[in-house]
């Protein structure tokens, strides 16, 4: 049996979890190219739909309650239940923002009963996400169950009552494309009672293989074994900046020095990143990222941060920032590069280096610091200068 | 402020400096008249400049400060300023 996690319209429901006040009224995530992302069913109902542009969509609905979309924040609430549901269970595969199956089969065996193993995939979504949990022999009809649901809550299909579950369900809930679902209603099928009464053989040669699977799905008879993610190493540090910042050299500082506490954490010793995700937070929670995929595996910091430095000073962050974080991805064993003879310089640098190492290694912390200008100009005299780590 | 430097587990920080730090005074007709000082009071001789501070009031924590730099019957001159948020009496160079 496959367990799906699902909730609808992840975008919003993470928007309504922050607006209480919105639910049930007409509302509508717009994505950064001003199209409609996702919508209620209240804006459903005035013919409000996916893809139409902002100005289209409160044309159509002037009550219209329209939120911008924030991306990282999704993906980091999607992250969190992700995490929780591995802890849960053994076997996941995360299909897509919103949606997350699972094997039930395995879970019987810690938590004895259908409706505990329920119960804790429920538990792993904050309940005003609205997360509902369908369960039944294949992955397709177990998201058809989850849809039928009602929030926080389940639906269980089993294998004698699966044909007749599947019977009334609409072609357009089929994993199809937009060009297969348009031909299934030109000819006039409505659901998956009546396109499973085909010939498999029929479907197969008129629509090729999305024809063999649709019918293989609306017989209930697709066995796709899930497919579990691969555990990634990654690495990640995180600096806390005690006043937001918003002044771009300060900004940079606190990047820099975020990176090369990465780089000296004991897990990246003789590793080379391959990308790296830039995270930052303001005060009232808005989230921002992006993502940098270097053009080598690099394990040195000016290589890596030369590669950030300009992503950074392009980056356009959604306020002044209070948390800022570095994930290294996609890690693996360095490759030897030919060094340059020590100049006299780096000589006094790698031994100044080595003698915080040592004072480190005494008092269990470095009890150096460096004096950086964070905003020189500011009125407030506590944040003009700031001592940062200096971690040999 | 910084409340304790070293306490931070994991994750680490900028640590502003020059942070203010708190003072006992006395104050009359609306200003300070005596400032304790290494367990004594030293009196106020006159002010020499006061000035206003207010920022971040579109932030979740405004700072509204009136700066005071006094001059004490010592000579020495000090900077103080009034947390107009809290209520309270901080020292801090300006």
């Amino acid at each position: 049996m496959v367990g799906c996690l699902l909730i609808s319209s992840f975008p919003l429901a993470c928007e309504l979890a922050d607006h209480e006040e919105l639910r049930g009224s007409p509302c509508a995530v717009i994505d950064e190219n001003s199209r409609v992302e996702a919508v209620s069913v209240a804006a459903e109902a005035y013919g409000v739909h996916p893809g139409q542009t902002a100005r289209e969509a409160i044309g159509r609905c002037p009550g219209l309650a329209a939120l911008e979309t924030r991306p990282a924040r999704y993906d980091l609430i999607w992250e969190e239940i992700r995490v929780a549901v591995e802890e849960v269970a053994f076997t996941v595969e995360a299909a897509s923002a919103g949606v997350i199956y699972v094997a039930v089969d395995e879970l019987l065996t810690c938590y004895r009963t259908l409706d505990a193993a329920i119960k804790a995939l429920l538990g792993c979504a904050p309940q005003t996400l609205e997360p509902r949990v369908g369960v039944a022999p294949s992955r397709f009809t177990a998201m058809l169950a989850a849809r039928q649901a009602r929030a926080n809550g389940s639906d269980v299909v089993g294998q004698e009552e699966l044909s007749a579950f599947l019977a009334p369900q609409p072609v357009q809930a089929l994993p199809v494309s937009v060009e297969t679902l348009r031909r299934l209603r030109v000819l006039g099928l409505q659901t998956l009672d009546e396109l499973r009464a085909l010939p498999r053989s029929a479907l197969a040669a008129q629509f090729g293989p999305e024809g063999d699977l649709a019918w293989q799905l609306a017989s209930g008879t697709d066995c796709e074994p899930l497919r579990p993610q691969r555990r990634c190493v990654q690495l990640v540090e995180q600096l806390s900046l005690e006043t937001p910042l918003s002044g771009r050299q300060p900004l940079l500082v606190a990047w820099e020095q975020t990176l090369s506490r990465l780089l000296r954490q004991r897990g990246f010793h003789g590793l080379a990143a391959r990308q790296a995700e830039l995270r930052a937070a303001t005060e009232r929670d808005r989230q921002w990222s992006r993502v940098v995929t270097f053009k080598e595996p690099l394990a040195d910091f000016r290589q890596m941060w030369s590669a950030l430095r300009a992503a950074l000073d392009e980056a356009l962050f959604p306020g002044p920032l209070s948390e800022l974080s570095i994930e290294l991805r996609g890690l693996g064993p360095a490759q030897g590069h030919q060094l340059a003879l020590p100049s006299a310089r780096s000589t006094m640098r790698s031994r100044l280096e080595e003698g915080l190492r040592q004072l480190k290694a005494r008092y269990g912390y470095c009890p150096v610091g460096r004096v950086v200008e964070v905003e020189p100009w500011n009125r407030i005299p506590e944040r003009r200068l700031a001592l940062i780590d200096f971690d040999p | 402020m910084e409340s304790n430097p070293r306490a931070k587990a994991g994750a680490h920080r900028l640590r502003p400096l020059n942070t203010p730090a708190r003072v006992q005074l006395r104050v009359e007709a609306g200003g300070p008249s005596a400032v304790l000082q290494r367990g004594r009071w030293r009196r106020v001789d006159h002010v020499e400049e006061v000035w206003r501070v207010d920022d971040g009031w579109w932030r979740l924590s405004p700072v509204a400060r009136t700066y005071f730099r006094l001059a004490l019957e010592t000579g020495h001159l000090i900077t103080l300023y009034h947390d107009d948020v809290e209520g309270t009496w901080w020292a801090q160079s300006y």
